[in-house]
């Protein structure tokens, strides 16, 4: 696969002519890159620098040639981590191209960008995005003009639409062509920093170029946003929207988990099991048991990823995702998060994957680690099938919603109440001021959310298939030996009893001690693992379970389940996005901590109050 | 301190925060004060088309001290919080 490309190959210098990207957020930068280089994008590691960066190899008039997606940044002199990371990367890797976008319609503060790139000294081509925007808007722009008075090539085109595109690419060949046999070129920052930019800079560029009309044209947008961003109508109407969101996801992808259930257990009954029954019987058992039943539990995440990042997609393109950040941030801000936050946590709910890899539109470090700290207490649909499980084996049908739903409100307090604490430390302190864009309405496009979604899927498959086959095949060795061992006999089991004085005062037995050890791998493990640890088929572990284990123990173990530390996948994907083995096992131990103790409160209070 | 004519105008009432503004009124930045965030709060809004001598107007004030939409010159519109507002001056344009 091409994304596993070993990060060495990024540091040969230029063995095809390399073209950076830059622009500020909000332009259709990402939407222009996928424009020009389709699926073929891959995250890559380069060596030096902080975040990974998208790029891709593509072949253009017969050339290949490696374009790099930049993180949007609002200066190249800023001091955001972003900002520092489009400097150090200009610093580092010599460019032989520099593509500027920039949305049109805000021409008149975005151009202080290509003057800026070229005191840079880096050759470069402006592409004026979102063309069918500034038309809209009455915006009028020589492009002939402005490249005469910038002295770099200045394309207008609508990367969401593809006018003006063509073109485009051919100005990009040409440059290449005209730059032939040159060197790839650093960025020169300290030219920048001597060179003295001022209003008047922007405005004689502009002058003449760009015709604004005396009166914009009331938008779409201002009429909306009367009834998205009401005082009192627009938080109630984003829950509504993001109810609806999960209820896509919740009823399109869970059932989806069957089909994908139905089909590789098609693949395990007609191939697998014939082919290995010639075989020795451990070995059926290691392949099937170990391997297989990792790589199926990652399958049947496919589809419900896939769908969940289509959805946030489309809600994130059409411009509401920072509008639900401005309706949250007046109760975020009390407990030192940000709107952004709340609405990363409400994606946890899916899953908290996604959730953690959204928190890169932060740009402060410290709000960005905070909220990593805390998504994983968002209840994702792994755990809902667990406390399903054991809720309809304990308590009365009566009880059951209303013992769901007291863990979903637990869910947020837990989360809020460790904001609350944490962000008192200087570490997790917000040092970014809240001012975010509201971009205007835009439907999204399919082609562009397909894009997004798929992207995504790949770096989730990369991430999760390692983790959860190593899972399971520890899963395998540990209920399967001693041989011939069974039950609290094999070493899954004796380490359920050595761990007894830990569990015991939350009221939790060694068999289902083992299915939390196992549920550290993924979720969905605890309940098939139940099964091989009681050595019983799921219909009879629900009755054991029923009779053995009391409904204060049960609401313990469930609240343990929702607090400690969260599947292999998200503490992966912890350690991938924060960057630093030492947050990830400080997120590690905090959480199980976190859960013992609030399930040690729950549990002897529960004792106290004469519950059994 | 005195000497400082933008605090003399900010005395006579015509240099007022940003945060005072009501729906609808506008004017033209002076200053962005630093605060606790030293460059950082000025270096992003300039890059948002809010800095001097640009005009801003109001557009909505949340409820329950929540964060504020202003417009910065023609077209982006820009969620801050109230005590960000509260560090950019400007000159208020009357009527």
């Amino acid at each position: 696969m091409s994304h596993c490309s070993p990060a060495e190959a990024n540091l040969d210098l230029n063995d095809v002519p390399r073209i950076a990207m830059i622009g500020q957020p909000n332009t259709g930068k990402s939407m222009l890159y996928n424009r020009i280089t389709g699926a073929s994008a891959y995250v890559g590691n380069w060596p030096g620098i902080t975040v990974s960066l998208s790029n891709a190899r593509v072949k253009l008039g017969g050339k290949t040639l490696e374009f790099v997606d930049l993180p949007g940044i609002y200066d190249l002199e800023g001091f955001s981590e972003d900002e520092t990371v489009v400097a150090d990367f200009l610093k580092t890797y010599p460019v032989d191209l520099v593509i500027i976008v920039i949305n049109a319609s805000q021409i008149d503060r975005q151009i202080l960008m290509p003057l800026q790139v070229k005191q840079l000294g880096l050759p470069a081509v402006v592409m004026l995005n979102m063309a069918d925007e500034a038309r809209k808007n009455g915006i009028e722009i020589d492009t002939e003009a402005l490249s005469a008075r910038l002295g770099l090539p200045v394309q207008l085109i609508s990367a969401k639409y593809g006018e003006g595109y063509p073109r485009a690419i051919e100005s990009v060949s040409a440059m290449l062509e005209a730059r032939a046999g040159q060197p790839p070129v650093l960025a020169d920052y300290e030219t920048l920093r001597s060179t003295l930019m001022t209003e008047e800079t922007l405005a004689e560029t502009l002058s003449g170029a760009v015709v604004y009309p005396e009166a914009p044209p009331q938008t779409i947008t201002q009429k909306l946003d009367r009834f998205l961003l009401h005082p009192v109508f627009g938080l109630p109407l984003f829950f509504a929207v993001m109810l609806f969101v999960f209820y896509i996801v919740w009823s399109i992808g869970l059932p989806s988990q069957d089909w994908v259930g139905f089909i590789t257990d098609w693949i395990q009954n007609h191939i697998l099991e014939p082919v290995l029954s010639l075989g020795p019987g451990w070995l059926r058992n290691f392949v099937i048991n170990g391997i297989w039943l990792g790589v199926a539990t990652v399958a049947s995440f496919v589809p419900l990823i896939m769908l969940f990042f289509f959805c946030m997609a489309a809600v994130e393109d059409s411009g509401y995702l920072s509008r639900a950040a401005y309706l949250m941030d007046t109760w975020m801000r009390r407990i030192g998060l940000d709107g952004r936050s709340f609405v990363m946590q409400m994606m946890g709910f899916g899953c908290n994957v996604p959730a953690l890899m959204g928190t890169r539109v932060m740009r402060s470090q410290p709000l960005r680690l905070l909220s990593m700290l805390i998504i994983p207490f968002s209840l994702c649909s792994a755990r809902l099938a667990v406390f399903v499980f054991i809720i309809a084996a304990v308590f009365p049908p009566a009880q059951g919603p209303i013992v769901l739903f007291s863990f979903y409100v637990i869910s947020f307090a837990a989360a809020f109440l460790a904001a609350a604490i944490f962000s008192r430390s200087k570490q997790f302190r917000n040092t970014e001021p809240f001012v975010l864009e509201l971009p205007p309405y835009r439907v999204p496009t399919l082609r562009q959310v397909w894009l997004r979604g798929y992207g995504e899927l790949r770096e989730f498959l990369h991430r999760a298939t390692n983790f959860i086959i190593i899972g399971t095949v520890a899963v395998w060795f540990l209920t399967n030996f001693p041989t011939d061992a069974t039950g609290l006999d094999t070493w899954g089991g004796k380490l359920g009893e050595l761990l007894q004085p830990v569990m015991a005062p939350i009221g939790i037995n060694p068999y289902l001690t083992l299915a939390l050890i196992f549920g550290f791998i993924a979720k969905e493990v605890v309940i098939g693992s139940l099964s091989t640890i009681y050595a019983m088929s799921s219909g009879l572990v629900a009755h054991q379970i029923a009779i053995s284990v009391s409904p204060a123990a049960a609401y313990s173990f469930c609240l343990f389940c929702l607090l400690y530390t969260p599947c292999l996948t998200t503490v992966a994907t912890v350690k991938a996005e924060s960057r630093s083995w030492g947050f990830m096992i400080f997120s590690l131990i905090f959480s199980l901590l976190y859960a013992w103790v609030i399930a040690f409160l729950f549990y002897q209070g529960a004792l106290l109050l004469g519950f059994e | 301190m005195s000497n400082d004519p933008t605090m003399e105008t900010v005395r006579q009432g015509r240099i007022v925060s940003l945060e005072s503004l009501q729906p609808g009124e506008s004017g033209i930045v002076e200053i962005v004060e630093a605060g606790s965030f030293e460059n950082g709060l000025s270096v992003r809004l300039r890059a948002l088309g809010l800095s001097s001598p640009h005009q801003v107007s109001m557009v909505r004030r949340a409820w329950f001290g929540g964060p504020l939409v202003v417009r910065a010159g023609k077209a982006t519109e820009i969620a801050i919080r109230r005590t960000e507002a509260e560090l950019v001056k400007v000159r208020k344009i009357e009527g």
